[in-house]
């Protein structure tokens, strides 16, 4: 479990980024962390992998606090930024001073994450392109099986095809003893990935919930109806008529659309609120 | 088992390091190298007498001279390549790839094994390296000044290792302490400030030199007791207090190295 504890963090001279806030991660989900820009997406992510260092409270991975900075828990976790400097070397040497800081790193593993993306195993680093080299990192990543993956955006820089198989990716190396947060903008490119979802913004958490608990309460209709679009929470108007965030009273199985609970999250936050109880 | 310091994965890290920065020791040595047969070849020309170009049949015994240049030079050379070795200054990336600095410091190695190969690389590497350049640059002296002049066997190879003999009257101890103390001042200087280290740490080190040299002055005034006094031999004493002074410096550079970890103090 990762597991963040009333954590205040502000940068010097500037407002608080995060203040009291408190998050937990299980394994064996992919969970998508969502927010306006500035909200704090990025800065939760690194206060996460103990790259800052938090005014108050803490962040452990298994209990052990990740700015102890110990090998032992550094290598339970492994971060993809949102922005990637590769060195000018060959991948098969790169893969090779770096895989031996990750045990339980699979070399068929990356040569598979490879060939889905497309890429050769036999490239020289410093000719990417920025979305060959997010591939090629992102194919890592998922290599070195370390039980946490963050991602920053991971999805910026990829081509339509790359997001199809970036998908496919995240699918076919999840298991139950891992866990992956993808904090990103493009929901429409994640939004069938996700377990569990989590929306901050102004320095607070608003929503941590599971798909299923998300799909159990409210459904997503698209209708030209005024008296239903007065009962809905949210109403996003598009070129095909309005789509209506509606409770989900009957209980029947509902369509998830990620990009309308963002917009009523941040819209009506109480209402939100008092249908998912925080957790963590 | 939680480890502070495994000599694994100080190895793996060294191995990491080496990779990335291959490229830059090779030009680095080759810079030192060419640099120092240019100014080898000068100093050759100054230091043999002209009749000795113009009478190949005259020669007199110059070893002397080439061993006072060739310490001259490899002393001053030392200095300057070790206090500006591009890994004291090359630890703390500047803002521009601080892309880079994220994926550097999320490597599972601890601040302690980090700092050890980094200071093995800045320490050993850049000393083992320059002494290569030197060597090599005092052999090609001798094979161009022999190939151009065939008649003349006036030319000896340098021999810096009475640097380090007790033989020589050169006082070694204070060249060993002196070396020590200015490299490690540097390394401080390079994991302390970001941007400019080198110029901030040269100025720093010519206030401090003023400044100690204007104190001594001062105090010689109302003292009879010379620096250097036949009666008490402080050679020795300045000797131990610069390599004091550097263990200073070493210790204080992993502290401010660890303290960098945190982004936010960039």
């Amino acid at each position: 479990m990762l597991k963040v504890s009333n954590l205040t963090f502000h940068y010097p001279k500037k407002g608080k980024t995060l203040d009291n806030f408190s998050l937990e991660l299980q394994a064996g989900n992919i969970y998508g962390l969502l927010g306006k820009n500035g909200s704090g997406k990025t800065t939760l992510l690194y206060l996460m992998c103990g790259l800052l260092t938090p005014q108050k409270g803490d962040a452990r991975i298994d209990g052990q606090n990740i700015r102890s900075r110990l090998p032992e828990v550094m290598q339970k976790i492994f971060l993809v930024p949102e922005e990637l400097v590769l060195p000018n070397m060959s991948l098969k040497n790169y893969i090779k001073v770096n895989a031996c800081f990750y045990p339980d790193f699979s070399m068929e593993s990356m040569r598979k994450n490879l060939s889905l993306f497309e890429m050769e195993e036999d490239i020289q680093l410093g000719k990417l392109s920025m979305g060959q080299k997010k591939k090629v990192f992102i194919s890592f990543a998922l290599a070195s099986n370390t039980p946490y993956l963050l991602m920053d955006e991971p999805t910026n820089g990829l081509d339509i095809m790359a997001k199809s198989h970036f998908r496919k990716l995240i699918t076919e190396n999840m298991s139950d003893d891992k866990c992956i947060l993808i904090s990103t903008h493009q929901v429409r490119d994640i939004d069938q990935l996700l377990d569990n979802v989590i929306i901050i913004n102004e320095n607070r958490l608003l929503l941590h919930a599971s798909v299923q608990d998300i799909c159990r309460h409210l459904r997503c209709v698209q209708s030209s109806d005024c008296e239903l679009a007065r009962q809905a929470l949210y109403v996003q108007s598009s070129a095909y008529g309005n789509l209506l965030l509606l409770p989900n009273l009957g209980q029947e199985d509902a369509m998830f659309n990620l990009e309308l609970l963002y917009g009523a999250t941040l819209t009506h936050p109480e209402e939100l609120a008092a249908l998912f109880p925080m957790r963590g | 088992m939680k480890t502070v310091f495994s000599f694994n994965r100080s190895w793996y890290f060294f191995r990491r390091s080496l990779f990335f920065n291959i490229r830059s020791i090779l030009l680095s040595s080759m810079l030192v190298y060419v640099i120092l047969v240019i100014l080898f070849m000068l100093l050759s020309t100054i230091v043999y007498p002209s009749t000795l170009w113009h009478n190949p049949e005259f020669y007199f015994m110059t070893e002397d001279k080439i061993r006072f240049v060739g310490l001259f030079l490899y002393g001053i050379g030392l200095f300057v390549f070790l206090c500006i070795s591009p890994w004291c200054f090359g630890f703390l990336p500047s803002d521009a790839i601080k892309s880079r600095l994220t994926i550097e410091l999320m490597i599972p190695a601890s601040p302690l094994e980090q700092y050890v190969v980094r200071w093995l690389f800045c320490i050993f590497g850049g000393s083992l390296l320059y002494h290569v350049a030197f060597v090599a640059a005092d052999i090609t002296r001798c094979w161009v000044l022999g190939w151009l002049y065939p008649g003349l066997e006036g030319f000896r190879f340098c021999d810096f290792w009475t640097l380090y003999s007790p033989s020589t009257e050169f006082p070694r101890k204070l060249f060993l302490g002196g070396l020590c103390y200015f490299q490690s001042f540097y390394f401080f200087c390079g994991c302390f400030w970001r941007r400019h280290a080198y110029i901030k740490a040269s100025l720093l080190l010519f206030l401090m030199a003023t400044g100690v040299f204007w104190v001594t002055y001062e105090i010689s005034q109302f003292t009879e007791r010379l620096a250097y006094s036949e009666e008490v031999n402080l050679i020795d004493w300045y000797s131990y207090f610069a390599y004091f002074l550097a263990l200073i410096h070493w210790i204080l550079g992993y502290y401010r190295l660890k303290e960098s970890e945190n982004i936010t103090r960039w």
